[in-house]
């Protein structure tokens, strides 16, 4: 069967939505940009908070911005989100947590990071507990 | 003083309650839109909470909405003398 009236399952029934198993190269590029803009982010706040930090010292901002050595943040939450082995950047992240996330229904407890829910929008876990 | 530049990068269309009202805020209304606040570990706080949605640089002098409207107008090519009453 060939031409407008080939067996196709979206024509045997009405809405067809498939959700390939694996991500396309595309998809791939775009989450690690994606990561990436996280990190920046994370990378201008502790800037930022170190920046506020000298200010208040007396280092004006452009000195500031270029000391070797940084202001720790006072922020709990930041000071975690800097180190590794809680947050790692993208170029510390194993293949394997970039595009993929924990499930316990899928076999060998991993699906694609593209099955999730509103996924580029979110933030899914970095670190994998159990290997 | 320094300030962060924040930038809504992403809409809000399906997040959650909670991230729009974070989002609301720290002042930022639709994508695009930019908000200078102070570099304090609080507003840190509210933008690590939606870091996937924002940009952030950092800025010595927060600007008003004027001002950066001036900042994007382009170049129109010409300069005005003299105007006709």
């Amino acid at each position: 069967m060939f031409g407008p009236f080939k067996a196709a399952n979206t024509l045997f029934g009405g809405l067809l939505w498939k959700v390939p198993w694996r991500m396309s190269m595309g998809q791939k590029y775009r989450q690690r940009t994606r990561l990436r803009q996280v990190d920046s982010v994370i990378k201008q706040l502790t800037l930022g908070l170190h920046v506020a930090r000298a200010e208040s010292k007396g280092i004006v901002y452009d000195e500031a911005l270029h000391m070797k050595k940084k202001f720790k943040p006072r922020s709990k939450m930041l000071r975690l989100f800097n180190k590794s082995s809680f947050f790692p950047r993208e170029e510390q992240m194993s293949t394997k947590n970039k595009y993929t996330v924990f499930d316990k229904k899928e076999r060998d407890y991993r699906k694609g990071v593209h099955k999730v829910p509103k996924w580029t929008k979110i933030s899914s876990p970095r670190l994998t507990k159990f290997h | 003083m320094v300030f962060y530049k924040i930038t809504l990068m992403r809409s809000l269309i399906g997040t959650p309650k909670a991230t729009r009202t974070i989002v609301k805020t720290l002042g930022l209304g639709k994508r695009g839109s930019t908000v200078y606040r102070r570099a304090t570990p609080a507003i840190a706080g509210s933008i690590l909470k939606v870091k996937e949605l924002v940009d952030v640089q950092l800025s010595e002098k927060s600007l008003t909405k004027e001002e950066q409207r001036v900042l994007r107008r382009s170049n129109p090519g010409f300069e005005v003398e003299k105007r006709a009453v």
